[in-house]
């Protein structure tokens, strides 16, 4: 187990490094430095190569990253020059916000998934099956700036339900919080719902032809027992995955509903500090985006443990 | 008949035909199968794969596929077995009818604890607590031969071998004190020596316990001296039945015959050639006309193609049979008027 954890470990670590290099070699390309942003755009070029020595931006790419890795290990990611805001500072103020949008809509899209995969798998290819995945396939099929529009207009100002947009933190009260969160959660939940549906509908599919099912069937228990005592947890170790990359995906990219409801979050300050070249808050946040989600792969990974004791058993010999 | 039964038939099945849809046809697994066990009463239902015998004993429950059609009639101590109410199957599966599934590896959930797996039943059956559940399921493993079972309650059947996954499936079957097991090849997934010791714990339990049971091989040596009573089956039907001494002593379809012929057996001298019964099943979708063994028989003649149904008895006995050129010798002129039953 040890050993299995330290590869996971060392897997990540290697994840992470790879991403915080490919980013300054990808800002890099880019045209238009650090430098010309701070100083405007009436700098003479002397000036503005003056700031790069100063700033190390004249070093090598490699350089630049052990030297940005340097002080990130301790925990320090930087102060943004454009802001002059501490890069950590920054990513936590707006965290919360990302990541309750990003939870919240994963809680939605597996509210709506998991039903209707187990109402799906009942009678595979029946009437019923069908429906539900061409329901699933239109939700789908409607990007989230079509969505967020068409819910704000629907639930915010017709029904006027949530705020038509605007963020409540939590210290103003649990109530407000959660329906400022709720049409933006639910404008990305769709999309993975259709996923999620399918994903769980076809691993229980399968389990319920299991020989074990028919035996707990064959003992007299209800449908309802033998679905989710027996066939449940066998069938979610695919959603659990795609679960668990959904997740990581959402909190670095809840760029477009961020800006539509103009939520505080972390899409809005990466979208913000790229159109104003912050290499140093981008690299930042992407930094912390790559943690996140290898953590929460690795989670997920330790998740398979606790729900199935064959790779429990098989991990520990 | 010898043996007169003074109780009623705890389950008979009358003319129970069982047809399976499938995209190339209609497959009639069971084509007009009869028969009836007595309480205490243990029967052997033998027969070589896809004869049908795993689907009549699925048909009995009723565990079978929305799609699956029965008909005829099957009724256990009164009971409508061939009703498809959730509610009646609720009620007698694992009560009153319980099934021990070939591949104990398969037949129990490898994500729940044997704890859960052994209790479930009895706590939804009995009305128990947990705790009491608990303390019988205990009880049971000991008496199924499950060493260290406090151990085993908290086990994940991925940490037992099979003979003992068996044994935990055996304890889950007589969880509720059902009145008819039904044991579909119990011992088939198992090692040759686990299997002797599996078979003598379902007879002695099955003892102890006055209980009926249906216990179905394609293995004639598990059925011999376990069972009372045995029905051969061919191609979805009936071709044979009676007592299990007598069946095998004096077999008289030549299919039995031929069965017979092909098992190894340590009284017959060393390097005796095995009898092969030569040619495969008949075409299921469309079986042909009169005997469906017809076609592989050594023996056959023109009007063992004969439409009409045949099924006759021995005189002075149960043991009965669908064969015009029975093994005894006795050309058969009449024909039995249908199809009868066995052992009413």
């Amino acid at each position: 187990m040890l050993q299995f954890a330290v590869k996971r470990f060392l897997r990540g670590v290697l994840v992470i490094l790879l991403v915080t290099f490919l980013v300054i070699v990808l800002l890099s390309l880019a045209p238009g430095s650090v430098a010309s942003v701070i100083l405007g755009d009436n700098a003479t070029p002397e000036a503005v190569a003056d700031l790069e020595h100063k700033m190390g931006l004249d070093r090598s790419i490699f350089i630049q990253w052990l030297s940005w890795l340097a002080s990130a290990v301790t925990g320090n990611l930087g102060v943004s020059p454009v802001t002059y805001q501490q890069v950590t500072t920054a990513i936590f103020e707006r965290l919360p916000v990302t990541l309750e949008i990003a939870l919240l809509a994963l809680i939605i899209a597996l509210v709506i998934a998991v039903p209707l995969a187990t109402i799906a798998a009942r009678r595979p290819e029946g009437g019923v099956d069908r429906g539900i995945t061409g329901l699933t396939s239109v939700f789908l099929s409607i990007p989230a700036f079509v969505a967020a529009p068409v819910l704000v207009y629907l639930l915010a100002v017709e029904a006027r339900l949530f705020p038509v947009a605007g963020w409540a933190p939590l210290s103003e009260g649990l109530g407000p919080n959660l329906r400022a969160a709720f049409l933006p959660a639910l404008c990305v939940a769709l999309i993975e719902v259709a996923a999620f549906q399918r994903i769980l509908r076809a691993d229980l599919v399968t389990t319920l032809r299991e020989d074990y099912v028919e035996a707990a069937r064959a003992k007299g228990m209800s449908s309802r027992y033998v679905l989710w005592r027996h066939a449940f947890r066998p069938s979610s170790f695919s959603l659990l995955t795609v679960a668990g990359i959904s997740l990581g995906r959402l909190i670095g990219g809840t760029i477009i509903v961020e800006m539509f409801f103009s939520l505080p979050g972390l899409g809005q300050l990466v979208a913000g500090a790229i159109s104003s070249r912050d290499i140093v808050m981008v690299q930042g946040v992407v930094t912390f985006v790559a943690v996140a989600y290898v953590l929460i792969n690795t989670i997920v990974d330790v998740g398979y443990g606790l729900l199935d004791p064959r790779v429990r058993l098989a991990v520990s010999r | 008949m010898t043996i007169s039964h003074t109780a009623s038939p705890l389950l008979e099945v009358d003319h129970l035909h069982t047809h399976i849809p499938t995209p190339a046809g209609v497959v009639r697994a069971v084509d007009d199968v009869s028969l009836s066990l007595h309480p205490g009463e243990a029967m052997g239902i033998v027969g070589e794969s896809g004869s049908g015998k795993s689907v009549l004993a699925r048909s009995i429950m009723g565990l079978l596929p929305r799609n699956v059609v029965r008909s005829g009639a099957i009724s256990f101590d009164g009971r409508d077995l061939l009703s498809d109410d959730r509610a009646l199957h609720e009620e007698l599966w694992g009560r009153r009818i319980a099934l021990v599934f070939q591949d104990p590896s398969r037949s129990l959930n490898p994500v729940v604890r044997v704890e859960r797996q052994l209790t479930e039943g009895m706590r939804k059956h009995l009305g128990i607590s947990q705790a009491e559940a608990r303390g019988r399921a205990l009880q049971l493993l000991q008496e199924v031969g499950v060493p260290d079972p406090e151990r085993r309650l908290t086990n994940f059947p991925g940490q037992m071998s099979g003979g003992m996954r068996q044994r935990v499936m055996i304890a889950v079957a007589l969880s509720c004190e059902p009145d008819l097991l039904i044991a579909d090849e119990p011992t088939t997934a198992l090692d040759v020596t686990i299997q002797r010791q599996i078979l003598d714990l379902l007879e002695r339990l099955r003892q102890a316990r006055r209980m009926s049971l249906l216990l179905i091989s394609h293995d004639l040596g598990v059925v011999a001296g376990r069972t009372d009573r045995v029905a051969v089956m061919y191609a979805g039907r009936l071709v044979e039945t009676g007592r299990t001494k007598a069946v095998f002593a004096t077999p008289q379809h030549r299919y039995t015959e031929a069965l017979l012929g092909a098992t190894p057996s340590l009284t017959l001298p060393r390097h005796t050639r095995l009898q092969v019964i030569k040619g495969g099943l008949p075409n299921v979708y469309d079986p042909p006309a009169g005997c469906r063994f017809a076609d592989r028989c050594v023996h056959v003649s023109g009007d063992c193609r004969s439409p009409d149904p045949f099924w006759i008895g021995l005189p002075g006995s149960d043991h009965m049979h669908g064969c015009r050129h029975p093994a005894s010798g006795d050309v058969v002129s009449a024909t039995a008027g249908g199809v009868g039953s066995l052992g009413r």
